[in-house]
């Protein structure tokens, strides 16, 4: 916004409307609410930041005391007429004070303004905006050849280029339509071409005139176009044969790939089982040979290994199984033992001459200690082979277990018949024992009541409480009961 | 920076239409500075007399009073030797609605009035307070010595 302050008033104004700060007519009158003086806003501003007194009467004045003015007084000099600043400059025009600043916006002929075309930044005054327009570099105009619309600063270059200005032929120096130079240089007698069989081999190079009548004659090459030609189509056939081939070997290294990944997978899947060809046939048949003679290597490895890889020995009947448990152990252990053991105390019995470590194992002594209840997996043999030998060892747990509920079964019933006969020879003495009490019984009564047994009374004197007579003394009556198996041991309660 | 509006009005104001025993004259190369006479007033010691003053208005003016210095001596409580002068309007007292003519009247009145209960030249004050008459007379003999045409 212009400075209001600078304004050239055509009348003087009236001096009720100027502001005692700027000397100059009202802008944005403000009056004080304290003392009803008006200045314009910006000068009262100011003068309060200086100094807090109102600058007609110093009266005590903040900015809150400033409120706008009256709409009277507002109108009053808005509607001042007021000169146009560019009066100087030949504006001639006067207006309202208020319509100043759209007249100088829009209309005024004597405002500097920017050019319209881009790219231009003259400055200039908008009545001299028409005759730039026509003289700007940066103008848009149209090509007179093709018609195109161009920068008339970038004239000069579309011409060189424009396909409707003529072009000089740089080879034969003919004039010619741009749009047409392309075929004409393709054609152009003066142009430079190779020799055709350059490709062969032929250096020749020269206008194009002079090679159909001049070269072509006299060329080496010429003469064995048709070698050339076969030889090309088979060099041809042969690439693409090559080329397909090519593909075929990468399809087929992609299948090898995927084999190789495969096999790996298996190899994993199988672990330890997994022997490649060439370990299977080096050691072929060693270690089926070796271990059964050698029962050192048979200790090393394990009881159950060497079997495993030895030549698996029958499973053993449950007579046998007994009659070994006899001979070397203590009844107790058998039935703890798992199966293995029992093979493994079969085996060393067998084969205790050998000596080794196998001796120590199998030494009665020794069957209490803890033995491998199952052997580990032996990873020589192939997985077929474990699969073997686990299922003959499954065989030979199944057996054990069968025998050892027969002997169970056995002894239980030896158990019960012994027991009977005790029960019944028990069962005769307490009758024999009641029947001899009974006795005694009858003679104490006859003693108390009256002569009816003089038989006993004679050695046994009266006695109060009857008392088990010891088995020294001679037995007074004849045995009732038939004699016991066995008489009861002298201490015997009854 | 280009001359505030109200200082162009004032002066040429000045200049057309000046104040009696009053004038003021900017100086060619400086505008803000001006070249002041004051008439001594009629019925004071300084009758007959034409004091010279310089006037500056400052950058802030007329949020700031001008700065104004008697050049010829005078012999006045509230002026001191070196021409300062002691008035509450170009001090603390100044406002943005007074304007040099208002200055310079002032001035001119203080001559008629001199106020020797605040002064300046306190020598000057108390010669005027003991014996006005004698103070009196030094002045006028002042004015005669250095502010006659």
């Amino acid at each position: 916004m212009m400075a209001m302050t600078s304004l050239n008033y055509v009348e003087p104004p009236n001096s009720n409307l100027i502001c005692c700060i700027c000397h100059a007519p009202f802008t944005n009158p403000t009056t004080t609410r304290s003392c009803m003086h008006t200045f314009c806003r910006d000068c009262v501003v100011e003068a309060v930041r200086h100094s807090p007194h109102c600058p007609i009467d110093r009266s005590p004045l903040a900015m809150e005391d400033l409120a706008p003015a009256n709409p009277i007084v507002k109108h009053l000099v808005d509607e001042l007429i007021v000169e146009c600043p560019l009066r100087t400059a030949g504006c001639p025009r006067t207006c309202q004070r208020q319509l100043l600043e759209g007249h100088m916006k829009d209309a005024c002929q004597y405002v500097t303004v920017p050019c319209s075309e881009d790219g231009c930044c003259q400055m200039l005054l908008r009545k001299d905006r028409g005759k730039h327009a026509d003289v700007c570099i940066h103008r848009t105009t149209e090509c007179d050849g093709c018609g195109a619309s161009v920068k008339y600063s970038d004239l000069t270059v579309h011409y060189s280029e424009c396909s409707s200005k003529t072009a000089t032929c740089s080879f034969c120096a003919a004039e010619i339509l741009r749009s047409k130079l392309q075929d004409h240089v393709a054609t152009c007698p003066e142009v430079v071409v190779p020799c055709p069989h350059a490709g062969n081999g032929c250096s020749w190079a020269g206008p194009r005139h002079e090679l159909s009548e001049f070269h072509i004659p006299s060329c080496a090459y010429e003469s064995l176009k048709g070698f050339f030609a076969i030889y090309g189509s088979r060099v041809s056939s042969h690439s693409a044969e090559n080329t397909a081939l090519k593909q075929r070997v990468q399809a087929l290294e992609g299948i090898v790939h995927f084999m190789q990944r495969e096999m790996q997978s298996f190899k994993t899947i199988l672990g330890p089982w997994y022997h490649s060809e060439v370990q299977r046939t080096s050691r072929t048949g060693v270690p089926h040979v070796h271990v059964p003679e050698d029962s050192s290597l048979q200790g090393f490895v394990g009881p159950s290994l060497a079997r495993t890889a030895a030549q698996r020995p029958p499973a053993p009947t449950p007579p046998d199984l007994f009659d070994i448990i006899d001979a070397d152990q203590d009844t107790a252990t058998p039935f703890f033992l798992p199966p293995e053991a029992l093979f493994d105390s079969r085996i060393h019995t067998h084969s205790r001459t050998a000596g080794g470590l196998l001796d120590i194992q199998s030494h009665p002594g020794q069957r209490s200690l803890p033995l491998t209840p199952v052997a580990p997996l032996n990873l020589n043999t192939t997985l077929e082979g474990s699969l073997v030998g686990l299922r003959d060892s499954i065989t030979g747990v199944a057996a054990s277990v069968d025998s050892l509920t027969r002997r169970n079964d056995i002894a239980l019933t030896n158990e019960n018949m012994r027991i009977n006969e005790e029960l019944g020879s028990l069962k005769y003495a307490v009758h024999g024992i009641r029947l001899q009490l009974h006795r005694l019984m009858m003679d104490r009564n006859a003693q108390v009541t009256g002569r009816l047994g003089e038989t006993g009374s004679a050695t046994t004197g009266p006695v109060p409480i009857p008392v088990p007579a010891p088995p020294a003394q001679p037995v007074l009556h004849p045995p009732i009961m038939t004699p016991p198996p066995f008489i009861p041991a002298p201490g015997t309660k009854l | 920076m280009a001359l505030p509006k109200r200082i162009i009005k004032e002066t040429e104001r000045l200049v057309a239409d000046p104040a009696p025993g009053i004038t003021a004259a900017p100086h060619e190369d400086n505008l803000r500075y001006f070249d002041v006479t004051i008439q001594g007033p009629d019925g004071s010691p300084f009758q007959n007399g034409v004091f010279h003053l310089e006037l500056f208005l400052p950058e802030e003016y007329p949020m700031s009073p001008p700065k104004v210095r008697f050049l010829t001596k005078i012999y006045h409580p509230n002026i001191d030797k070196l021409g300062r002068i002691c008035l509450d309007i170009l001090k603390d007292k100044w406002s943005p609605a007074l304007q040099i003519r208002t200055v310079l009247l002032s001035i001119q009145a203080l001559l008629s009035a001199p106020n020797p209960d605040d002064p300046l030249a306190t020598d000057v004050a108390k010669h005027y307070k003991e014996n006005e008459k004698d103070a009196q007379r030094v002045s006028r003999e002042w004015t005669e010595k250095y502010a006659s045409q």
